[in-house]
This record gives structure tokens, C-alpha cells and sequence, in this order.
């Protein structure tokens, strides 16, 4: 089985973000660090590796440079054959899924987070299955080697499985079972030294949408001044249950 | 100047729905759940419309539409102008004109189980019991005690999520579902923008936490900082007594 795995890093949540007004407001990629889809994404790939050692996996990370560090991670994970993609445009989704579609090639399965990258909201994967036409499978949260290869998510009220049997996208979101596993402390250090490949798309914005400013996100609510509620601890708990209550 | 159409699309059925010739600019306004996102990417594709995202305004300036939608975790908002055209878009709450049923995309031979009850859901509930990575296993037992008392359903942030403390389809932010509680009591989380861009705005918020300086208080109409594992018992206690009174 040929598995791709595209994975797309986030800005770190632990370091600030100021848009910068010389580039369209668009922030500098920096810090960048894989999304919890991105890690679920990968431990997929990893899992189906273990129960078939035919499969071979390919993994593209977008950001180009700044994309490397994020490749190196996924190398020390014994995926060989990792590069970073420079996308052109990566806020319009449509252009960053025409980019990827021109990297999946004939791959049997194509592994996605739910969400690819900061700029995006869940419609990469699904704009990237319309584009290389083939099913997309949404959101799974788990995945069963014995025996067929089957996901699974919950959607609504039910627990869906898919038997994978045959071309495929599957986006993935995050869930502890599975979490990205650590990698062995020998894998890190050969991971250094190894030959991360760099891709160029052409794919370029769309001509019907244009960045217009990228600012600060102002808090949608009012900050409030926050009644404190003190005193020992059954007062606060019979004020807050009494707020609660009243509020029903 | 020709208005833009702003149509709310309803996702049933099995087949597409052809789309009317309109000679006015139009944009699709998907639900912001898989399936619409599938369903908008399947049509974006198919048809080359421009796409936008997850769009939280849409406003006309001349001839085009100025649409905004957050990026970076929440934290940035993206303001992207749309010449006009046919148009993509996801939204949780968007005020459109009228809606328009498209079928759902298919192709996929998916086994369903019902999954077991899992109390109140999220949708439409007017109270909402969330719980952070501040809380452990016990913790969301007693949210799930003060959710019941109330009617409530039980949330949780992504990195409670992630601890396997919740399912993550109790999930709520910017990755997750998105709630529109009368109130919203926070428990053992510090008030990202990821986690508050899936809480609406009319929500009052509550909240308990140990750290006097969590962002969450500067949100919170209410609050107290204590520990979760002493006050949540007490106040499922509380409530349960008004309960039975």
C-alpha cells in the first residue's frame, strides 16, 4: 500500500502572532510545530506500516524552510521519504488543495489532519477530494489493522466504520488513541543528518479573491469585569450553583 | 451595483440539486460540520467557485463582498475580498436569505452503530458545562452530576479531549462544535481564542480556575478561584438539593 501523508504544522500556540503589514498582513510562518490532526495523521500512517511492512509512505510538509524542522521530527519517526512544499498562496484553501493534489500522485490512501494549517478550517480536505475526485472520509478518530484496515469516527449520535478498500482520503482529527507516538533517541539524531527532499507547486491564488487586511482577532464578547466569588469553599460553591440554577 | 445573494444551504437527500442560473453574484453558505464541508468542497471542485472558509461575516462594499474568517487558532482574522461570482462558504452562524437543499455526497459504504447515550447534546443546549485540561476523570464525572441537575450537556476543550477525558464529539472550539449557551460554565480551563471561537456570544460566562491571572476571568461575568476537585462536588451537591427542594 502507498500511503501519503500531508501534514500542514501550526504556528506553536505558545509563541505570539502579530500579522506583519509589509506582506498583505500575512505573519510570518515561524515556530512551527505539527497540529494535533497533523500527529494523528502520522500515527495512522505508522499503525497500517506495522501491520503491512509492504507499505510505503511519503509525507509532504508544508511551509517550505520553515517546514523542515517538522520534516526532521517526521524522519526520526523511520519515514524516509519526507520533503517540505512551499505553497504559494497557503491562506486561499482552494489553491493549497490544488497544490497537494498535484502531490498524491496514485497513492492508495491519503492521510490529511481535519484542519491543514492555520489558515484553514476543514475545507482543504475536502476541496483536495473534490479535486483528485476520489471519497473523502472525514474526521476519523480510530483505526483497525486486524484482519481489513478499517476506521472509524463518531458522527452525531452513531460510531461509523469504513472498511478501506480502495482509493481513499481520509482527514483526521485528533483522539488519545491516537496519539503520535515518541520517537527512539537514535532515529532523533540520525533524523538530523538526513535528506529532507523540497517541493515546488504552482499553484497560485484564485483571481476571484484577494487578501483584503489580516489583524488581531478582537475578543467577539465583552471583556467583563468578573464578579469574584470568596470565601470558603461551600459559599462559593452554593453562589456559583445558585447563578447556574437561575440561569436554567 | 448588483446585490449579492447569500443562500444557506440545507444538506439532504441523495442527489445534488441543480443549481438555478442566477445572473446575480451568490454565495453558498454550507454547515460548518462534515458533512457541509464535504458536501462544499465537492461542489467547490466541481464547479470552480471561489472558496472562502469559515466565514463569520459577509458584508457588500460596491461590487464585491468583504467576508472575514478567523485564522491561527482564532487568534488572527482574515479579511478576504470576493469579486463577484459564485462563492464558497462554511458558517456556524450566519444570517443568510434563504436556503437552498443540495444532496449529500456518497460513494462510501459506512457501517453505523448508535452510540451510547451520552446525556443532553451539545446542539441547542442552553447549558453548557465545559471542563479543561485543569480537570482529571473525576473532575467530568462532576460536570457530568452538574449537567444533569441542570439539564445541561457536557463540553470539553481540545487538550481535555486529547487526555481522553471526553469524547471528541464533546469537543468544542475552533476544531470543535460550536455552542450558542444562555450560560456557559468553564471548569479547569484558561480561555484560549480557540476554545471561545465555539461559544457564541450571547453566552454568560462562568467560571472556576486556580489561576487568579486566567484569561478566562476576563471573560467571565462570574467566578471564583479554587480549586475544581474540592468545588465541583459541592456545587453538584447544591444544585442537587435545589433540585429535590
Amino acid at each position: 500500500m502507498n500511503i501519503i501523508v500531508l501534514i500542514a504544522g501550526v504556528h506553536d500556540p505558545k509563541w505570539p502572532i502579530t500579522p506583519d503589514s509589509e506582506a498583505n498582513g500575512l505573519p510570518a510562518a515561524s515556530h512551527q510545530v505539527p497540529s494535533p490532526f497533523d500527529e494523528a495523521a502520522i500515527e495512522i500512517a505508522l499503525r497500517i506500516r506495522e501491520a503491512r511492512p509492504d507499505t510505503l509512505i511519503t509525507a509532504h510538509v508544508a511551509g517550505g524552510a520553515a517546514g523542515e524542522k517538522i520534516a526532521r521530527t517526521i524522519a526520526a519517526l523511520n519515514i524516509t521519504d519526507v520533503s517540505t512544499v512551499e505553497l504559494a498562496a497557503p491562506w486561499d484553501q482552494a489553491a493549497t488543495a490544488r497544490s497537494l493534489a498535484a502531490l498524491c500522485g496514485d497513492a492508495d490512501l491519503i492521510l490529511i489532519g481535519r484542519e491543514f494549517g492555520d489558515y484553514d478550517d476543514g475545507m482543504v480536505p475536502a476541496l483536495l477530494a473534490g479535486f483528485l475526485d476520489i471519497p473523502l472520509f472525514a474526521r476519523v478518530q480510530t483505526i483497525e489493522t486486524q484482519g481489513d484496515i478499517r476506521f472509524t469516527r463518531e458522527m452525531d449520535s452513531y460510531v461509523e466504520t469504513l472498511k478501506v478498500s480502495s482509493r481513499l482520503l481520509a482527514s483526521v482529527t485528533n483522539d488519545r488513541r491516537t496519539r503520535l507516538r515518541k520517537p527512539l533517541m537514535k532515529n532523533v539524531m540520525l533524523a538530523r543528518q538526513a535528506s529532507i527532499g523540497e517541493t515546488v507547486t504552482q499553484s497560485a491564488s484564485s483571481s476571484a479573491i484577494g487578501i483584503e487586511n489580516m489583524a488581531p482577532r478582537n475578543v467577539d464578547r465583552h471583556q467583563t469585569r468578573c464578579a469574584m466569588i470568596s470565601g470558603p469553599p461551600e459559599v462559593q460553591a452554593r453562589t456559583l450553583a445558585t447563578i447556574l440554577w437561575e440561569a436554567r | 451595483m448588483t446585490p449579492w445573494r447569500i443562500m444557506r444551504i440545507k444538506c439532504e437527500g441523495t442527489q445534488a440539486t441543480a443549481l438555478t442560473e442566477t445572473a446575480r453574484p451568490l454565495l453558498l453558505v454550507f454547515p460548518a460540520d462534515a458533512v457541509g464541508e464535504t458536501l462544499a468542497g465537492a461542489f467547490a471542485a466541481k464547479t470552480g467557485a471561489a472558496v472562502v472558509g469559515r466565514i463569520i461575516t459577509a458584508r457588500q462594499e460596491g461590487a464585491d463582498l468583504i467576508v472575514t474568517r478567523s485564522t491561527h487558532g482564532g487568534r488572527l482574522i482574515l479579511a478576504l475580498r470576493v469579486l463577484p461570482g459564485l462563492a464558497v462558504a462554511t458558517a456556524n452562524d450566519l444570517e443568510c436569505e434563504a436556503a437552498l437543499s443540495l444532496g449529500q455526497p456518497d460513494g462510501l459504504c459506512v457501517e453505523r452503530e448508535p452510540l451510547p447515550s451520552e446525556g443532553t447534546s451539545l446542539d441547542g443546549a442552553d447549558i453548557v458545562i465545559g471542563g479543561g485540561r485543569g480537570l482529571d476523570v473525576e473532575g467530568f464525572a462532576q460536570l457530568e452530576r452538574i449537567a444533569s441537575a441542570l439539564n445541561g450537556a457536557v463540553s470539553a476543550s481540545l487538550p481535555a479531549v486529547d487526555l481522553g477525558l471526553a469524547p471528541v464529539s464533546r469537543q468544542v472550539g475552533q476544531s470543535g462544535k460550536f455552542v450558542n449557551p444562555k450560560i456557559y460554565f468553564a471548569a479547569g480551563m484558561s480561555g484560549t481564542p480557540q476554545h471561545f471561537a465555539g461559544i457564541g456570544a450571547r453566552a454568560r460566562i462562568v467560571a472556576v480556575n486556580t489561576d487568579r491571572d486566567a484569561p478566562i476571568f476576563s471573560l467571565a461575568e462570574a467566578g471564583a478561584i479554587a480549586d475544581a476537585r474540592i468545588l465541583l462536588p459541592l456545587i453538584a451537591d447544591a444544585l442537587e438539593n435545589m433540585q429535590a427542594t
